[in-house]
C-alpha cells in the first residue's frame, strides 16, 4: 500500500470530492433537464405497503362454498400474476371465504396510477373458458345442433404468456395433457370452423386454421401490444378455481399501518411523513449509521471521516443497483437487511484500522503496519463475502414474496462490502496517507518515541524495579 | 479434571437449548404457533366510519374497544380518500380495516366485540363488518422451498468446510444454522410473539452474519494453529482465545441491530413492535449460538481428534522420534 506523492493526492482528493458531490446529486437531489425530470435515485425507490400504504383492490368471493383449498390456489395464482408483472411485493390475501384483497406498492418510476388501477381491475373479468359453441346463441336458439363442449382455464389450462416469432407477438395458451384432447374435440367439432372465447360475460370469435395439427396449445394473435398484456393477464386470472366479482370491486388508495395520531392523506408525498412506520424506521436506520460512525470518530479520530465518505460511496452504489432492479421494494424486512449489511460494512474496517493499530503498536512502521493489515484481511473478508453473496442468490432464487427484495439486497450489499473494503477504504487510506501529519491523526496513533526516550524509560523502569 | 471447566459449558448450554426445544414443541402441540397477517394469521374486520368523522378518536376508540374485550390488534390500515385513479368517486365515508391476532372468533365474542365499537363510536352495528380468518397467499410449499434454500445453503457450508478446514468445520456449520433456526423458532413459539415476514427475514440474514463470524474464527484459528503447531494448547483453548478477539467487530452488527429494535418499539403499531421484539430473539439466539454454542462444538470435537491422534503416536516409537524432532526443530526459533 504505497502512498501517492503529494500532487497525485491532492488531484486524487479533488477528483474524489467531485464524484462525491455528482453522486450526491444524482441520489437525492431531483434535477430538471429541459426534456424533463430526473427525480433522483433515492426517490425512484418503490416502498413497500407495510410502510407507506399503497393501493388496493378489494373483491367479492362469488364462487359458492369455496374451499380454503382453492382459495389458496386462487390467491397464490393472482400473486404470481402481479409477481410476474414486476410487482414482487404484492400482498394478496382472502378474508374468510367472502372477499379478496390485493394490495399494491404506490405506483414509482415509469408505473402510473392508471396502470396500476387497470391492473387491479383486470382482476374479476370472469372465469377463462374455451368452447366449440357460441354462449350467446347457444342459450337462445335452440336449432343449434352442435353438443357443446367447454375447457375451463382452472381445470385444463397450464401455463398463458406473450411470446415473440420474427416481431409477431402473440399469446400462447398450453393446454395440460387432458386439455390438449379436449381442445382438439373442440376443434373437431367446432361448426363454421370457428371456436369461442369466453372471459366472464365476454366472448371472442376465434378462427381454426385448417392447418393446425398441434394441440398442445392455442395461439391469439392479431391484437395491439396494450390490450395484448391485459388479455394475458385477464386470462391467466380467469383461471382461478374461485370467481371473483370484479364489477363491484372496490379499487382505492390505502394509508400506511396507521398509529391513532396519524391522518390518511390523499397525497402520496405527504402520506411518506404521515407514516410513523416509515419515519421511525428511516430514523432509527439513519440514528444506527450514525451512531457507528461516532464510535469510528472516537476510536479512531480522523479516520471516521474515510469510513463516512466510504459509506456514502457504497450508499450511491446500492442506490444505483437497486434502481436497475425495477420490481425491488423496500419495506420493513429490507430496512432491517439494511441495518445488518451496512453494520457488517462498518464491522471489516473496524476490523481492518483495528489490526493497523495493533501492527503499528508492537513497532511496525505505518506503511508496514498498512500493508500487512491489507494482506491479513484481504483473504477472510473475500472468503466471507462471498459466502453471503452467494448464499443471498441462494435465498433469492427460493425465497416468496418479501423475502427474496431481502436476499436481493443482502447480496448486494455484500458485494458492496467487499468492493468498499477492498477498494475504496484502502484507496480513501493512500490518499490521507500521502499528506504530512496526516498519517498518524488518521488513526489517532501516538506519536513513536525516539531512541532517547527509550533509554531514558528504561532506566526509569530499572531504577523503580 | 481440568477439562471439566471447558465441557462444562457446552453440556449446559446444549440442555438449556434442548429443554427449550423440548418445551416449544408441548406449547407447539397445544396452542399451535402465533403468525402475523403476512403468513396468514389473524383475523380481519373492517368499521365504516363517516368521512366527516375525526380518525384519530375512532382508531382510539377501536383500540379502547378491542382492549375491553380482551382482543390484541395487529395494525391499522384507513382507506383513502383520494380519487387518484380512474374513476374514482370521493366517498362521503371511509374504512377503517383492522387486523387483529385471534383466529376463529365466535358469535359471541364477535357481537361482543362489534357492540363495544359501535358503542364507543357510536355507530350502528351494521357498520361493522363480521371478523374473519385471514387466508394467506403464501402456500407450505413457499414455506418449504424456503426452508430448501436454507439446507442447501448448510449443505454448501458444510462443504466449504469440510476442504477449508475439517469435517468438523463443516459439521459445526450445519449445527449452527439448525441450533440458530430451530432454537428461535422455538423461542417466538414459547414467548407467543406471532412470525412474520420481517422475523423470517431477520433470522435468515442473522444467521448468515453468524456464518460470516464462524469463518472469520476458524480463518485464525487456522493460521494461530499453523503458528503454534509446537506449543501444547488444545484445539478448543485456542478456538476460545482467538473467538475473543475474532468477533469483536461483530459487535457493530449485535449492536446496530439491538438500536434498531428499540427505536422500533417507539413505532405505535403492534405488528412493528412485535416484529422489533422477534428482531431481539432472533439477536440473542444467534449470539448465543455463535459465542457458544459453534465454537464449543468444534473445539470438543477438536479436542477429541487432538487426543486420539496423541493416542496413536504415542504407540508408534519410529513415528515419535520424527515428530518429536519436527517439534524441537519448530520450536528453535521460538528461543
Amino acid at each position: 500500500m504505497k502512498k501517492f506523492n503529494k500532487s497525485t493526492a491532492v488531484i486524487l482528493s479533488i477528483l474524489m470530492f467531485v464524484v462525491f458531490a455528482i453522486g450526491f446529486v444524482f441520489s437525492f437531489v431531483p434535477i430538471q433537464f429541459s426534456k424533463g425530470k430526473f427525480v433522483s435515485l433515492s426517490k425512484t425507490l418503490n416502498i413497500s405497503t407495510d410502510l407507506v400504504g399503497g393501493l388496493y383492490g378489494e373483491y367479492d368471493i362469488t364462487t359458492e362454498n369455496a374451499s380454503q383449498k382453492d382459495i389458496v390456489s386462487s390467491i397464490s395464482l393472482i400473486r404470481s400474476v402481479f409477481e410476474e408483472d414486476g410487482y414482487k411485493n404484492v400482498n394478496v390475501y382472502a378474508v374468510g371465504n367472502k372477499k379478496v384483497r390485493i394490495e399494491l406498492s404506490f405506483p414509482n418510476g415509469d408505473e402510473t396510477f392508471a396502470t396500476s388501477y387497470s391492473k387491479l381491475k383486470n382482476v374479476g373479468a370472469g372465469a377463462f373458458s374455451l368452447s366449440n359453441v357460441n354462449p350467446s346463441s347457444s342459450s337462445s336458439s335452440s336449432s343449434s345442433t352442435t353438443t357443446p363442449i367447454t375447457l375451463t382455464g382452472a381445470d385444463y389450462v397450464k401455463k398463458v404468456k406473450v411470446s415473440t416469432n420474427n416481431d409477431a407477438k402473440y399469446i400462447s395458451i398450453i393446454f395440460n395433457e387432458e386439455g390438449e384432447k379436449l381442445y382438439e374435440e373442440i376443434c373437431a367439432t367446432a361448426s363454421s370452423s370457428t371456436i369461442y372465447l369466453i372471459l366472464g360475460d365476454y366472448s371472442q370469435d376465434i378462427p381454426i386454421s385448417s392447418t393446425v395439427d398441434d394441440y398442445s396449445e392455442l395461439t391469439l394473435q392479431g391484437i395491439d401490444w396494450e390490450n395484448m398484456i391485459a388479455l394475458e393477464q385477464k386470462i391467466k386470472l380467469g383461471c382461478t378455481k374461485i370467481e371473483l366479482d370484479g364489477t363491484n370491486a372496490n379499487v382505492n388508495t390505502m394509508s400506511a399501518t396507521l398509529s391513532a395520531g396519524e391522518a390518511a392523506s390523499s397525497s402520496v408525498e405527504k402520506s411518506f411523513y404521515s407514516s410513523t412506520t416509515f419515519v421511525v424506521s428511516f430514523s432509527a436506520l439513519l440514528i444506527v449509521l450514525a451512531l457507528m460512525l461516532a464510535i469510528f470518530a472516537i476510536k479512531f479520530g480522523f479516520f471516521a471521516v474515510v469510513v463516512f465518505v466510504s459509506m456514502m460511496f457504497s450508499t450511491y452504489l446500492y442506490l444505483f443497483i437497486v434502481w436497475l432492479v425495477p420490481s425491488f421494494e423496500l419495506g420493513l424486512s429490507v430496512i432491517v437487511s439494511l441495518v445488518i449489511g451496512s453494520s457488517l460494512i462498518y464491522s471489516y474496517v473496524y476490523k481492518f484500522v483495528q489490526n493497523v493499530k495493533d501492527e503499528y503498536n508492537q513497532g511496525k512502521s505505518l506503511q508496514a503496519a498498512l500493508e500487512s493489515s491489507y494482506k491479513k484481511s484481504i483473504l477472510g473478508e473475500v472468503i466471507t463475502n462471498a459466502i453471503l453473496f452467494f448464499s443471498s442468490l441462494i435465498l433469492m432464487a427460493l425465497s416468496f414474496s418479501e423475502l427474496s427484495s431481502v436476499a436481493v439486497s443482502f447480496a448486494i450489499l455484500s458485494a458492496i462490502s467487499l468492493f468498499t473494503n477492498l477498494c475504496v477504504v484502502p484507496f480513501l487510506v493512500k490518499i490521507g496517507i500521502s499528506f504530512k501529519g496526516l498519517d498518524r491523526k488518521l488513526f489517532l496513533l501516538p506519536k513513536r518515541k525516539n531512541l532517547d526516550e527509550l533509554v531514558f524509560d528504561a532506566e526509569n523502569a530499572k531504577e523503580e524495579n | 479434571m481440568k477439562k471439566l471447566p471447558k465441557k462444562y459449558p457446552l453440556l449446559v448450554s446444549l440442555i438449556v437449548s434442548c429443554v427449550l426445544i423440548i418445551g416449544s414443541i408441548f406449547v407447539l402441540a397445544f396452542c399451535g404457533i402465533n403468525l402475523n397477517s403476512s403468513l396468514g394469521g389473524g383475523s380481519q374486520f373492517e368499521v365504516v366510519i363517516s368521512d366527516k368523522a375525526d380518525q384519530k378518536t375512532c382508531v382510539q376508540g377501536i383500540k379502547t374497544a378491542l382492549k375491553s374485550s380482551g382482543i390484541v390488534y395487529d395494525s391499522f390500515t384507513v382507506e383513502d380518500n383520494s380519487s387518484a385513479g380512474e374513476g374514482i368517486d370521493d366517498y362521503s365515508q371511509r374504512k377503517i380495516v383492522v387486523n387483529i391476532q385471534a383466529t376463529n372468533v365466535s358469535d359471541e365474542k364477535e357481537l361482543e366485540i362489534r357492540t363495544a365499537i359501535s358503542e364507543k363510536l357510536e355507530i350502528s352495528i351494521d357498520k361493522i363488518s363480521s371478523i374473519e380468518n385471514i387466508i394467506s397467499s403464501i402456500k407450505s410449499k413457499d414455506i418449504l422451498l424456503f426452508g430448501l434454500g436454507i439446507g442447501i445453503i448448510a449443505v454448501c457450508l458444510f462443504i466449504f468446510g469440510f476442504f477449508r478446514y475439517n469435517v468438523f468445520g463443516g459439521l459445526s456449520f450445519i449445527i449452527a444454522i439448525l441450533h440458530n433456526l430451530i432454537l428461535f423458532l422455538s423461542l417466538v413459539i414459547l414467548t407467543r410473539i406471532p412470525l412474520g415476514l420481517v422475523s423470517l427475514a431477520g433470522i435468515s440474514i442473522l444467521t448468515l452474519v453468524m456464518v460470516a463470524c464462524l469463518v472469520s474464527v476458524y480463518e485464525k484459528n487456522k493460521v494461530e494453529s499453523e503458528m503454534h503447531l509446537a506449543e501444547k494448547e488444545t484445539p478448543s483453548s485456542r478456538l476460545i482465545r482467538v473467538e475473543e478477539k475474532a468477533v469483536i467487530p461483530y459487535a457493530f452488527v449485535a449492536m446496530a441491530v439491538l438500536v434498531f429494535s428499540i427505536l422500533l418499539v417507539f413505532v405505535p403499531v403492534n405488528n412493528v413492535l412485535f416484529s422489533a421484539l422477534s428482531l431481539i430473539i432472533a439477536l440473542v439466539v444467534t449470539a448465543y449460538t455463535t459465542l457458544i454454542i459453534a465454537p464449543a462444538v468444534y473445539g470438543y470435537f477438536m479436542d477429541i481428534r487432538q487426543t486420539n491422534i496423541n493416542a496413536t503416536l504415542s504407540r508408534n516409537d519410529t513415528v515419535n522420534k520424527v515428530i518429536k524432532k519436527k517439534i524441537a526443530k519448530a520450536k528453535k526459533p521460538l528461543k
